[in-house]
């Protein structure tokens, strides 16, 4: 049946699809559904059920002349026109929660209520759960979420109380292929200097990422602000700032936690 | 009597034509493995001679990635032939267009229209069309008919295959008919595009591009393959078949599971004009050959299965545990085991 589904697949392994989204891949896999995904995305896909076509959107982050919000508001246009113009049951797979840092849902879901077309959302877990253990984040004093790219190069300062997580913090480029680590260090750098004129250059920050496949194990290296630009890192690494007024518990690293 | 055309592509079992598919009869003798290590091989070996005698350098490290590339599509290319004759199999056509550009190099010959395949020279065509034969039959455009049918004085009659249709369209026209482009390669009206001319720069001609050829899922194949990737939409390209070998066994005597060889240089060095003494490891099997240090091509010469690294060692007259650390490397990369 035509229409557009948005499926959040969780964060990184199998075990985090929530049944719904499971129950929505079973299901496209006879319904002659057309799915839509990237690489990642398609490697998840085919934990449950080998073989499930996903048609690739790789292709967005290789247009060298195209910026990245251009690509995003094209691809939104482009599943908005397949399910209501051509008539197709669309499923558009992402990865993490589709609410969470995704300008082509955004983008899907203005464009669909302005048209007054039903969509279906399929939640899933955001990186954040998987990122948040390993530091101690009391919610106490709130919490900030905010692009590594909008802090560096938009102006856009955390507030210094409130502990901050920038996330993105390996992404160096507004367009063409990003996913290069080697790539980062500007970023870094230019992240470093915005938040050295707010906090202390020995303010403690600590970098969250993931160990990759097969595990996707939790990884956190802790180091002074001023050294935040030593080494590159993946492009979907987040970076945890402490607030300046927040308990000394915020300021720690948490141990890795067991699988 | 009725003769098919050399092309577009090899022949599926079902296609073949009746009386003298040429075809057919260019893939059972050259898509072979005999024929590439007997024939292909040998004259690839010497034309690379020749051009780095020349200084052709840029023409030479073509030659060279084709020299390396018969060990694997050797081991593949009978196999691939079969699958591809009795079930029209993607993967095989992956190996069999690789073969094809082989066999341009190897022989002289011009590809066919869109794709790979050859057009084989006059001689092949001569010695191949049976005498008597009045008729040709052509099966797409550019498939060679029309050549054969100069050449040996044949009517050219039409016995068009029946394809999945590909819609011509002009690389200025990719922004305004983006939508309905798309919804044809949707609905299936359409299998590919066939774009004529140049893509116009800039974002919204990016955008309609990388669509269509989302959309298009035997746009890639047809790229690769002209109208055999109608035939396979799914054939993958040939570096996409070939993997890492699986690691061998440490011991301490060690047999060689490749052939080694000792070749002027590596294509990417070869492009720069620089031309060194190159160990290749290279297996026959569907294994990415290697690049290492000549040396590693001697030491392989003399893991048989029989003397110890220590006699080796001794054979060679190198440190053992020189051998000890290049053997183990060797292991690593699967062209030696215990």
């Amino acid at each position: 049946m035509a229409g557009l589904t948005i499926v959040g697949l969780g964060p990184a392994r199998p075990e985090h699809l929530t049944k719904e989204a499971v129950s929505v891949l079973e299901t496209a896999q006879h319904s002659g559904a057309r799915l839509y995904g990237l690489a990642h995305v398609r490697e998840l896909v085919h934990t449950v059920v080998p073989g499930l076509l996903v048609r690739p959107i790789d292709y967005l982050y290789a247009l060298k002349d195209v910026a990245r919000a251009v690509a995003y508001k094209d691809l939104a246009d482009l599943l908005v026109r397949r399910a209501f113009e051509d008539d197709q049951e669309v499923i558009y797979v992402v990865a993490g929660s589709p609410l969470f840092i995704n300008d082509a849902v955004l983008w899907i879901r203005r464009a669909c209520a302005e048209a007054r077309h039903p969509i279906r959302l399929v939640h899933g877990m955001s990186f954040l759960d998987l990122i948040l253990d390993r530091v101690y984040w009391t919610g106490h004093q709130g919490l900030q979420l905010l692009s590594a790219w909008n802090v560096a190069r938009d102006g856009m300062d955390p507030d210094p109380r409130r502990p901050a997580i920038l996330f993105q913090l390996g992404e160096f480029s507004s367009g063409g292929d990003a996913v290069d680590a080697a790539g980062s260090t500007g970023m870094l750098t230019a992240v470093r200097d915005r938040l050295c004129a707010i906090y202390p250059e020995d303010h403690p920050v600590i970098v969250l990422y993931s160990s990759g496949q097969p595990d996707y194990r939790s990884l956190a290296r802790q180091v002074p602000l001023k050294e935040l630009a030593t080494a590159p890192v993946p492009v979907y690494s987040n970076l945890w700032v402490p607030g300046l007024d927040g308990p000394d518990l915020e300021r720690d690293l948490a141990p890795e936690t067991g699988l | 009597m009725k003769v098919w055309s050399p092309g577009p592509c090899p022949p599926t079992g079902v296609l073949r034509g009746e009386g003298c598919d040429l075809g057919a009869l260019l893939l059972e003798s050259h898509y072979s493995q005999a024929h590439l290590v007997h024939e292909a091989r040998p004259r690839l070996q010497a034309m690379l001679a020749e051009l780095l005698d020349g200084g052709e350098s840029a023409e030479a490290a073509t030659v060279l990635q084709a020299l390396v590339d018969t060990w694997p599509a050797a081991a593949l290319v009978d196999a691939a032939a079969r699958l591809w004759t009795e079930q029209g199999a993607a993967a095989a056509l992956s190996v069999l267009g690789r073969v094809a550009e082989l066999l341009c190099l190897a022989h002289g010959w011009s590809p066919l229209g869109r794709g790979p395949w050859p057009m084989p020279d006059d001689d092949w065509v001569r010695a191949n069309v049976p005498a008597g034969a009045s008729e040709i039959c052509r099966r797409t455009e550019a498939d060679g008919a029309v050549a054969v049918g100069e050449l040996m004085g044949l009517n050219v009659s039409d016995r068009a295959w029946a394809l999945p249709c590909v819609e011509v369209v002009r690389g200025e026209e990719l922004v305004s008919r983006r939508g309905e482009l798309a919804r044809r390669l949707v609905l299936a009206e359409i299998a590919a595009l066939d774009i004529e001319g140049p893509v116009p720069a800039g974002p919204d001609a990016a955008l309609a591009m990388g669509e269509l050829c989302m959309e298009a899922m035997a746009q890639a194949a047809f790229d690769r393959y002209g109208v055999a990737g109608l035939l396979a939409p799914r054939a993958p390209a040939w570096s996409e078949i070939l993997r890492p070998a699986p690691a061998g066994v440490m011991g301490e005597i060690l047999r060689r599971t490749c052939d080694g060889a000792v070749l002027p240089g590596t294509p990417a060095a070869l492009a720069r004009g620089e031309v060194s003494g190159t160990g290749w490891l290279l297996w026959r099997g569907p294994y990415l050959p290697i690049a290492v240090q000549p040396e590693a091509v001697t030491l392989l010469g003399a893991l048989d299965g029989e003397k110890d690294l220590e006699q080796v060692a001794a054979q060679l007259e190198v440190p053992l545990d020189a051998v000890q650390s290049m053997a183990e490397e060797l292991v690593r990369v699967g062209a030696a085991t215990a």
